[in-house]
C-alpha cells in the first residue's frame, strides 16, 4: 500500500523527536516509509524533493525541525533533528485557555485564515470554552499581511527590509502597536541611526527578513508617538490650553496621559503640553472650535489668532 | 468520503499531534468529547486514531514502537506515545491571532473580557493575563511586549455600563456629544450592540430622541446610566455600517500640495492633481462644524466650493474664524 503523506509527516516526527542524535537524509529515507527506496540519481532527485516539501510543511506547522551539520562521518553532513525543549509546554490550565479563547472571540484579528485559532487552540489543549463558542465578537483587529512577518522578526531578531512612502528602509523591528486603528512598527532605522515608528498602510507588501538574533531589543521602547506637536527636535515649550466641560472627558479617554494641572468647577480642564511642532499644535486647538482656549505662552496665543485673521474675510468681519 | 472537509496533509498532521498528547493525558475519554473540545466531527478523530494505530510510529515499525490507541466504548487511551507529548509550536500567524485578542482585551480601553456576571472566575482579564503572559514565555524573550493593541479611546466605567445594558436588555440614558453638530444631549436609547471598528468603539442603539437606530462613538458619551425599563431587541439588527455612511453632502477643495493628508485621514471621492503643486480633492461631508475644523487646518489659499450648488464656502470658514476669534478677545486670561 502507498504511504500517505500524512503518515510519513508523523512518522518523520516521530522519528527525529526520539532520535538521540541528529539523523542525516540516508538513514531518514531508510528508515521512514513513503520514500523512494535507494536505486539510483532519479529516485535521488525524488527523495530529495520530496523530503525538502516534509521539511517545508513540518516548520509549516510549528515543528521545530532544525538543520545541523555533524562530523562523524567520512565528511561533514547536514542532519536534522527536533529537540524535545524546543517544543515547550505553555502549560494553560483550563481557565486561562478558555480566557483566551473567548478574547480572541470577542476581538477578532481580521485577515488571518480563521483556521489559525481553531489550531492554535488545538495545541494548547482544544476550544473548551462554551461561552466562547457562542459570543459575539465586539472588536475587530485587522492584520495586514505583512504584520505577521513582522511579529517573526521581531521574535527571532531579524533585520526588515521594505519600501515606506516610495523609500526603502532598513529596520530592527522592536514592537508591533495597533492605535487609532492602525498597527505601527517600531523599531530602530539602520539607515537613519534612529528609533522611528511606521504607519504599516504605508509600508510595501513585501518584507526582506535579515537573518536571526542579529540584534536585541532594548528594555525600554517608547512607544508610537501619536501627540503630533510633540514630534520635532530640540527643546520644548510649554503651552496650556484650557479645554471646556462638553470635551474634556473626550480629549482625555483619547490620550489618558495628558497632564491636566487644573479642573475647574465646571468641568473645563486645563491642559500642559510640550511643544515642538506649532503647526501641529495649532491643528489640535482647531479640532475645538471655540469649546477651547490657548492660554499661553503669549506668542503662541499671538500665532494662533494671526492664522485665524488669515481666514477672516473684511466684509464679513464688519457685519459682525 | 462521506462528510469531505478538504484538508491537506500538513493541517491533519497538525491537528493529530495536538489530539494525541491531550488523550495520553486524559486516557478514557469519550470520542464525543474529544470532539467538541477539539472542533472536529467524532468520525474525522476515529479515522485520525485509526491511521495513527496503523501505520505510525518509529523503525522498524514492531508492534513494541507503534502508538497503541484502545477503543473502549468509544472512550479513547493512548499509550506508547512519548515521542508524541507536545503538541507543534504556534506558528506566528497563531500566536498573532491569540496575542492581538488578548492584547485587546486587556488593553486600559477598559474592555472586561466577561461581562458582570462571566467576570467572576475563569473569564476574568487576570485569568487572561496569566494567560497572555505564559504565551508569550514560550514565544521566546520579547513576545511579551512585541504586540500592543488599542482598540480605541473609551472610558471602562461607561463601556461596561452599556455592555450590561446590552446584555440585559435595559434601556440606557446617555448624556451625547455630538462632534459633528458640536453640542451636547441626553437622551434614551435602547442599546443593541458595542462593536470596535477601525480604531474607535460604537455602540450602535435605538435613539428615542431621533427615533432611529443610531451609532454612538462610545468616546463621546459623556455619561451613561442603566434604567430599570426593558426593551425587546428586533429579530434583525441593521446593517451598522449602513448607518455609518449616509452622507450625500460632498465638498470640492483646491489647495496646495500638502492639502494631500486629508486623502490619507479621510474618506474621498475623487483625488486629482491639477499640476504639480495644485490637489483636487472631492470629500463627503456630514456636519458642518466638522468642515470647519477641516478647513482651518489647511492652507489659507485652499479654495472649497460646496459641490451641489457650486457656493463658496469661504463664509463659512471665515465665520467659524471669527467665532474663534472672539473668544480670544473676550478673555485673555493668561
Amino acid at each position: 500500500m502507498r504511504t500517505k503523506r500524512v503518515e510519513r509527516l508523523l512518522n518523520l516526527t516521530a522519528a527525529l523527536i526520539d532520535a538521540t542524535i541528529p539523523l542525516t537524509s540516508d538513514q531518514i529515507r531508510d528508515r521512514i516509509p513513503g520514500y523512494p527506496i535507494r536505486e539510483g540519481t532519479k529516485s535521488d532527485v525524488a527523495f530529495r524533493k520530496r523530503f525538502e516539501e516534509d521539511k517545508k510543511s513540518l516548520r509549516a506547522i510549528g515543528i521545530p525541525l532544525d538543520t545541523v551539520e555533524i562530523n562523524y562521518l567520512e565528511q561533514p553532513h547536514a542532519a536534522y533533528t527536533i529537540r524535545r525543549e524546543n517544543l515547550p509546554d505553555p502549560g494553560l490550565d483550563a481557565d486561562e485557555l478558555a480566557a483566551l479563547h473567548l478574547a480572541a472571540t470577542v476581538v477578532q484579528a481580521e485577515g488571518l485564515d480563521a483556521g489559525d485559532l481553531a489550531a492554535g487552540l488545538r495545541k494548547l489543549g482544544g476550544l473548551n470554552s462554551e461561552l466562547a463558542a457562542a459570543a459575539s465578537p465586539v472588536g475587530a483587529v485587522p492584520i495586514p499581511k505583512p504584520l505577521t512577518k513582522f511579529f517573526r522578526c521581531i521574535l527571532e531578531r531579524r533585520e526588515a527590509t521594505f519600501d515606506y512612502e516610495k523609500i526603502k528602509r532598513r529596520v530592527q523591528p522592536y514592537r508591533l502597536e495597533f492605535r487609532r486603528g492602525h498597527w505601527y512598527l517600531t523599531g530602530f532605522d539602520v539607515d537613519k541611526q534612529a528609533q522611528r515608528s511606521f504607519r504599516l498602510d504605508r509600508a510595501g507588501e513585501t518584507v526582506k527578513e535579515g537573518p536571526s538574533n542579529s540584534y536585541e531589543i532594548p528594555h525600554l521602547v517608547e512607544g508610537v508617538l501619536l501627540r503630533q506637536w510633540e514630534i520635532g527636535s530640540g527643546p520644548s515649550t510649554t503651552a496650556r490650553v484650557l479645554v471646556d466641560a462638553e470635551l474634556a472627558s473626550a480629549v482625555l479617554a483619547d490620550d489618558p496621559d495628558l497632564r491636566v494641572v487644573e479642573t475647574r468647577q465646571d468641568g473645563a480642564i486645563v491642559l500642559e503640553l510640550d511643544v515642538r511642532h506649532l503647526g501641529a499644535l495649532r491643528n489640535f486647538m482647531l479640532n475645538f472650535l471655540d469649546r477651547a482656549e490657548l492660554l499661553g505662552p503669549q506668542h503662541f496665543r499671538d500665532d494662533l489668532i494671526e492664522w485665524l485673521h488669515l481666514f477672516v474675510l473684511p466684509s464679513l468681519e464688519e457685519s459682525k | 468520503m462521506s462528510g469531505a472537509i478538504i484538508e491537506n496533509a500538513p493541517d491533519r498532521a497538525q491537528r493529530i499531534l495536538a489530539v494525541i498528547p491531550w488523550i495520553v493525558e486524559h486516557p478514557g475519554t469519550p470520542l464525543s468529547e474529544l470532539s467538541n473540545r477539539f472542533g472536529w466531527p467524532a468520525e474525522g478523530l476515529r479515522k485520525d486514531l485509526e491511521l495513527v494505530f496503523c501505520d505510525v510510529g518509529l523503525y522498524p515499525f514492531t508492534p513494541d514502537v507503534l502508538v497503541e490507541v484502545d477503543f473502549d466504548n468509544d472512550c479513547v487511551t493512548i499509550n506508547l506515545a512519548e515521542y508524541f507529548h507536545r503538541p507543534a509550536r504556534l506558528t506566528h500567524a497563531q500566536a498573532l491571532t491569540l496575542l492581538a485578542g488578548g492584547r485587546a482585551v486587556l488593553d486600559r480601553s477598559g474592555l472586561q473580557l466577561g461581562t458582570a456576571e462571566q467576570s467572576e472566575g475563569a473569564y476574568s482579564n487576570e485569568v487572561l493575563r496569566r494567560a497572555v503572559a505564559k504565551i508569550a514565555l514560550v514565544l521566546g524573550e520579547g513576545a511579551e511586549s512585541a504586540v500592543e493593541v488599542t482598540l480605541g479611546p473609551a472610558d471602562p466605567q461607561i463601556l461596561q455600563t452599556l455592555r450590561s445594558g446590552l446584555d440585559q436588555h435595559c434601556q440606557l440614558r446617555l448624556s451625547y456629544y455630538s462632534y459633528g453638530r458640536d453640542d451636547a444631549t441626553l437622551r434614551t436609547v435602547d442599546p443593541y450592540r458595542i462593536l470596535s471598528k477601525e480604531g474607535h468603539w460604537y455602540l450602535f442603539a435605538y435613539c428615542h430622541l431621533a427615533q432611529a437606530d443610531r451609532l454612538f462613538r462610545v468616546d463621546r458619551i459623556q455619561t451613561a446610566d442603566s434604567t430599570t425599563e426593558v426593551f425587546e431587541q428586533p429579530e434583525h439588527v441593521a446593517e451598522v455600517f449602513e448607518t455609518l455612511s449616509g452622507t450625500s453632502r460632498s465638498v470640492e477643495l483646491v489647495g496646495p500640495e500638502p492639502i494631500s493628508w486629508v486623502a490619507d485621514a479621510y474618506p474621498f471621492d475623487t483625488y486629482e492633481a491639477i499640476d504639480e503643486n495644485l490637489i483636487r480633492l472631492v470629500i463627503p461631508v456630514s456636519a458642518t462644524p466638522w468642515l470647519e475644523r477641516l478647513l482651518l487646518c489647511l492652507d489659507p489659499s485652499t479654495v472649497a466650493t460646496e459641490v451641489l450648488t457650486g457656493e463658496s464656502l469661504t463664509g463659512v470658514r471665515s465665520l467659524a474664524a471669527q467665532r474663534i476669534l472672539r473668544r480670544y478677545e473676550s478673555n485673555s486670561e493668561s
